[in-house]
Parts: structure tokens; C-alpha cells; sequence
């Protein structure tokens, strides 16, 4: 499936909501070895991205909304199953998927996840060439699905 | 002497009235013998021709519908013998002057004194009062009648001896009665005893299990505490309450429920069982109160009977328990997210450096980073091990009745391609059984142990595995042996240690936790896990023993 490129005039829009530089780090990577054509917002925790989202404080005045938000789920402040759950409760934004990016394997993260209404959890691999591939795919994946004329708003 | 005799025979009414009785008891269709004992009577003169006349006079004569049974006695001698033989003597008719003036009287002494016996009846019957005056004898002796050989008849002999032997009679049923009042008596002490005993002993029992009673009077409002129950309220022994002074003394904020606890209990006429705190001193005390009520008359509560149980030390094992499980679920969540995050940064950038630099690294340079690599991915893991390590017994399936063997085909599926690929031998024996375990656990733990068989290989020996399985002495037994590499001796002990390894590295794979995971997996059930092994390069076997418990539900 590729991304109908007429489904908007803007380019895709990923919200990165990630603590960890390094990680942030990765995520580009990954995104670029994968030819993963989306702009990068990226945020450092939960309640950044929630202002971000609802455009609050003067920062985010003119946020774009994104297509796709990939969430850590250990960061200070709002951890990732809190901005989650806030993000499936607010009927303006439960439409945009978020895929859950974490080291925990944790069989308990991973069916809170997507009890609260994750699209997707990718368990950070301690291989960079494994983690790369398959974040990049699911990335690509949901993007495209989110940028279908259906979900176009 | 013969006047009277004469007289007696011809007024004895016994004689006339003999068919009479015959009716009587052909009337009541018994025989004589089931009529009931006879009452024995003794006649005790030195001359037959009283004896002849007295057995006519009574003879067939019933008392009370019990017929007589006559003793002859010849002498006092002859008496004396007889009552030794004959203790139920209910009457004697007792001459007194026989082979002495007073052998009579003499055989009274004997008889109340030597003999004891107060309750035979002793009628005196003298042809000579000189010997024996009557206000005299009868003051002096105890006798029970008295009368003239001359002023005997047939019917004053019946008299006499009806009156005697209802007398006695009286005096049986008497002395029945007092024995069995005495018997009460004694039975009433040692039960009396045996309470006093077993109060003793409740009293230890109170204390030793820190649970003492109590009674509460619901009109009264009155309480009694045993010895225990103020001992755990920290008040004075023998001290009494009431319903106020309790709730004064337990901890505010379980006041409530204890009160609407209480009140759901009387309103319907249930036990009460309530666990609350009270405060004693400084320090609170946990108390589990269980009450049963006995109801009045109106079939309204009246007074109840409880039991208090000082429950503090297990409260307080409780929240331990419960404060270091939450304790230890944050330290594995520690493990797997904090500590392996910055570890898989390590790893990551080490890997992209690697594949960045690639072709500019030479011969040593690539080594280190092979090393770094390396180090990290081991790291990682150990962390993993650890994690499930830590992870027995708290997380996963709760135990369950499962067949041992499925157990076992599924870690042997599992295990496919390692044994595949060792080249293994695999021999199944013995009974399995039917088991109570965390299957996940047990699946481990055979996966280990089967695993660790294959893997501990000598170079050039395809490896043997014997697994089997019994029961015994309520424990399920497993061995899993092998021909490899053997245990050097001195090392048993420390093979079951998280991180150890008896083994080097480059020859043998693996992170170190497989045996300790074993060992805790085994505790946890309740058994313990050995090793044996004849040493270096003579294989080994590993025993796990579990107890199995009785009968499946």
C-alpha cells in the first residue's frame, strides 16, 4: 500500500512523545532507514504531548494535528498509560492511532496498552537492525492507514 | 411350752389361707421363683419343736408379695455360720438362752457389732424373761421386738414378721438410696474436679493461643473478661466492662463498622465475627471477636458467649508479606525497564557504531568492539534471568491438577531442536502421575533439567537421557540422568546458586539462572531438587521430589 499522496497537501506528521534523547535518536533513524516519509514533532512527556495536542501554551498555539503519535511509556511527569488513556477519552483525539514504543516485554504493559487503545507496541529489541526494521514497518503502516481519504479530517 | 404350740397351729392363718395364695399366684399366672427374691428369715432356738411350729406358721405366708425363705439355727454357733453365708438375712427370731444364758443376746452383739449389719431385723422370742427383761434388753440391745413364747400365736408371729420385714425393707431401700446419693455425691466431685482441671487448662490453652473469652449480658450491659482476654486489653485481671468501655477502647475509625457489625448480629440472632483494633497502652493490637448468642425466653438475645483472639502478630506478618511482594514487584519492574533501558542504548549505538565504522576497523579494534558488544547482550540476558527468577512463585498460572506426563511431552516439544541437534537419546520411564502444580513451572523446570542433559555433553558422546518418574511416601519423585560432563565433588553446593556456573563460558552457553530457577521452582511447590553425580565426566542426576497432595477433588 503506498500513501496517496493527493489524500493531503501537507506532508504526514508524526508526534514523538519520548523522554529518552537517545531513543528519540533511534526513532529518527529508524524512520529514515525506512524511507518513512513524516515530519518529526517531538515532545519529552505525557503532558507535553497533551499541550501539544490541545494546543495550549504558547509554544503549541500553532500545532499541527499528527497523524500518528508514538509513545514511550516510562517518562516523568504523565507516563504513557496516562497520556493514553487521557488521549482515548477526548473525542477530538481518539482518532489518531497511537503505537506504544518500550523496553518492557511485560505481558502486564503490553495488555494495558491495548486495553486503554493502543494500535499497536513495539518492544524495544536490544538489536538496532531488528528494532529498526519493524518500528519502521508498523510506522509506516499505521501513517499509511491513517492518511487514507477515510481518515482524512 | 406345748400350750402355746398347740395354739399356734390351730390360729395359724397362714395354713387356711395356703390355697388362697395358690389363687393368687395362679391369678398372676408367675411362677414363685419370678415372684421375687425371697426374704430370708432365720430362726435361731435350741429346740425343734419351736422351729417345727414356726415353719408352719409362716408357712406359704407372702410379705409385700415376696415369699419367705426359713434358715434353722440350732445354736448361736450354728447362727453365726449362717449369716456369714446368708448376708441378705432380712429377719432373725432369736431365742435367748441356748447353749448359754445369754448365746441370744451375745449373737445381737455379733450381729450389730462384729457383723455390722444394722439392718437385719432381731426379734427376741424368750420362753424365760428372767434371762432377759425386756425394757432391759431392748434399751440396751439393739432389737426390734420382743415377745413371750407364751403369748405367741399364729397371727402375732405373722405380725411380727410382716412389721420386721417391712422394716427391713425400708431400711434396703434407704440404704440403696444413700449409697446411691454417695455415688452422686462422688460422682459430683470428680466432675467438679475435672472441671476444675479443665478450667486449669483453658486458662494455659488462652494464653499459649493468645485467645481469651468472655460473656456479655445484653440486658445487664455487663461484661466478665477471662484471664487472657485481659491480659490482650491490657486491663486488670478479673476486671468487668460493658459495651461503652469496649468501644472506647478500639480504634475510632473501626468503631462503626464494629458497631453495625454488632447490631446485624443481634438483629439476626447470627454469631458475630468482627476484626478490629484496640488500643492498649501505645500500641494497637489487632483482635478477632467471634460471640454466639443464647436467647431468653422471649427468644430475644440474652446473654453471649465470645472469644477474642489476639490476631496482631499475623496482621502484622500480613502486611510484611504484603509490603515486600510490592517491594519486590518494583525492584523486577526496576530490572526490566530501568535498568535495561540505558543498557539497550549501550547496545544499540555499539551495534550502529559497528556497522558505521564497519570496514575502518582493524584486526583489534573490531575485537573490542565484538567484546563491548558482546558484554552488553550478555548483560541483557542475565537481567532477563534474573527477571524470571524473581518471578516464581508470585506471577503466572496458579497451581492446578495437571497429568505429569503432558508436562513432559510438552518440554520435550519444546526442546525438539536442541535434542535434534545434540544427537540425543531420550528414554521415558516409571509411573506419571496425576500432579498439584504451577504447570507453567513445572514446564520449566523439566525444560531445564532436560535441556541442561543435552547441553552438558562430552565432546564426541552423543548424549543419553533417562527420564523418569514415581510416587512414594505421598512425594511424586522425577530423576533426569545423563552421560555427560558429570559434577567435579565440592561442587554440588554451589550449583544451584543464582550467576554461578561450573562450567566455562566458551565452552557451555548460558546466563547461569536454569539451576537456581529449578531450585526456587521446587521450594516453591513445597519439595527441594538434588544433584548426584560420580564426578568429572560420569554424568549426572538431577532429583526433584515434590509432595503430592491426597486425593484430587
Amino acid at each position: 500500500m503506498a500513501i496517496d499522496s493527493t489524500a493531503s497537501e501537507r506532508p504526514a506528521l508524526i508526534l514523538l512523545v519520548e523522554d529518552e534523547a537517545a531513543d528519540a535518536h533511534l526513532v529518527r533513524l529508524a524512520l529514515r532507514e525506512n524511507s518513512v516519509q513524516a515530519d518529526l514533532a517531538h515532545v519529552l512527556d505525557g503532558r507535553e504531548a497533551l499541550a501539544y495536542l490541545r494546543r495550549e501554551g504558547p509554544s503549541f498555539v500553532a500545532a499541527q494535528r499528527p497523524d500518528l503519535i508514538l509513545l514511550d511509556l516510562n517518562m516523568p511527569r504523565m507516563d504513557g498509560f496516562e497520556f493514553l488513556a487521557a488521549v482515548k477519552r477526548d473525542a477530538g483525539l481518539r482518532g489518531i492511532p497511537v503505537v506504544v514504543l518500550s523496553t518492557s516485554d511485560a505481558e502486564r504493559d503490553v495488555r494495558s496498552a491495548y486495553h486503554l487503545g493502543a494500535a499497536g507496541y513495539v518492544a524495544k529489541s536490544s538489536s538496532v537492525s531488528e528494532l529498526i526494521a519493524g518500528f519502521g514497518r508498523l510506522s509506516q503502516y499505521w501513517l499509511t492507514l491513517a492518511r487514507l481519504p477515510t481518515h482524512g479530517r | 411350752m406345748t400350750a402355746d404350740l398347740d395354739r399356734l397351729e390351730m390360729d395359724d392363718p397362714a395354713v387356711e389361707d395356703s390355697s388362697g395364695s395358690d389363687i393368687w399366684i395362679d391369678e398372676s399366672g408367675t411362677a414363685p421363683s419370678a415372684m421375687g427374691e425371697a426374704w430370708k428369715v432365720l430362726l435361731v432356738d435350741d429346740e425343734a419343736d419351736v422351729h417345727a411350729v414356726l415353719h408352719l406358721a409362716l408357712r406359704d405366708v407372702l410379705v409385700d408379695g415376696r415369699p419367705l425363705h426359713l434358715l434353722d439355727a440350732r445354736s448361736a454357733g450354728e447362727a453365726k455360720a449362717l449369716l456369714l453365708a446368708h448376708r441378705d438375712v432380712a429377719l432373725i427370731l432369736l431365742d435367748v438362752v441356748m447353749e448359754s444364758d445369754r448365746a441370744g443376746l451375745d449373737l445381737v452383739r455379733h450381729v450389730r457389732d462384729v457383723l455390722a449389719n444394722r439392718s437385719v431385723q432381731i426379734v427376741l422370742i424368750t420362753g424365760q424373761p428372767g434371762y432377759a427383761p425386756q425394757r432391759e434388753v431392748v434399751s440396751d440391745y439393739e432389737i426390734n421386738g420382743y415377745r413371750l413364747k407364751s403369748e405367741l400365736n399364729a397371727d402375732r408371729v405373722y405380725v411380727s414378721v410382716c412389721s420386721a420385714i417391712r422394716t427391713y425393707r425400708l431400711i434396703c431401700e434407704h440404704e440403696a438410696l444413700q449409697r446411691d446419693l454417695q455415688h452422686k455425691v462422688e460422682e459430683l466431685d470428680r466432675a467438679m474436679r475435672a472441671l476444675g482441671e479443665s478450667e486449669a487448662n483453658l486458662i494455659r490453652a488462652q494464653s499459649v493461643a493468645h485467645v481469651g473469652s468472655w460473656t456479655y449480658d445484653l440486658m445487664t450491659d455487663e461484661m466478665h473478661l477471662s484471664a487472657e482476654t485481659c491480659r490482650i486489653f491490657g486491663v486488670r485481671e478479673g476486671a468487668r466492662g460493658n459495651y461503652r468501655a469496649y468501644l472506647a477502647q478500639v480504634v475510632p475509625e473501626d468503631r462503626a463498622p464494629l458497631e453495625e457489625a454488632w447490631r446485624l448480629a443481634i438483629e439476626r440472632g447470627q454469631t458475630f465475627e468482627h476484626e478490629h483494633r484496640i488500643v492498649v497502652g501505645a500500641s494497637v493490637r489487632h483482635v478477632r471477636q467471634i460471640a454466639d448468642f443464647s436467647c431468653g425466653a422471649d427468644s430475644r438475645p440474652g446473654v453471649c458467649l465470645g472469644t477474642t483472639q489476639d490476631i496482631t502478630e499475623r496482621k502484622q506478618a500480613e502486611q510484611e508479606l504484603k509490603r515486600s511482594n510490592a517491594e519486590l514487584e518494583r525492584f523486577s519492574y526496576a530490572i526490566s525497564h530501568d535498568l535495561r533501558q540505558p543498557l539497550r542504548m549501550i547496545s544499540s549505538y555499539l551495534q550502529l557504531l559497528d556497522a558505521h565504522l564497519g570496514d575502518k576497523l582493524e584486526g583489534e579494534q573490531r575485537e573490542f568492539f565484538s567484546f563491548a558488544i558482546d558484554g552488553a547482550r550478555r548483560l541483557d540476558q542475565m537481567l532477563v534471568a534474573l527477571l524470571d527468577y524473581s518471578r516464581v512463585g508470585r506471577l503466572g498460572e496458579p497451581p492446578a491438577w495437571v497429568d505429569s506426563r503432558a508436562i513432559l511431552d510438552e518440554a520435550l516439544l519444546f526442546l525438539q531442536p536442541a535434542l535434534a541437534e545434540s544427537g540425543a537419546q531420550i528414554s521415558v520411564q516409571g509411573i506419571w502421575p496425576r500432579v498439584f502444580v504451577r504447570p507453567d513451572e513445572m514446564l520449566r523446570l523439566l525444560q531445564n533439567l532436560i535441556g541442561n542433559a543435552a547441553k552438558f555433553r562430552l565432546a564426541g558422546r552423543a548424549p543419553e537421557i533417562g527420564i523418569s518418574s514415581s510416587v512414594s511416601s505421598g512425594h511424586w519423585h522425577l530423576q533426569v540422568t545423563d552421560n555427560g560432563v558429570g559434577i567435579h565433588q565440592g561442587q554440588k553446593d554451589r550449583l544451584f546458586h543464582v550467576f554461578q556456573r561450573l562450567q566455562s563460558r566458551s565452552t557451555f552457553e548460558g546466563t547461569g539462572v536454569g539451576l537456581a530457577l529449578c531450585r526456587k521452582i521446587a521450594e516453591h511447590h513445597g519439595g527441594r531438587i538434588w544433584a548426584e553425580s560420580a564426578g568429572d565426566g560420569l554424568g549426572s542426576t538431577f532429583c526433584v521430589a515434590l509432595p503430592l497432595p491426597e486425593g484430587e477433588p
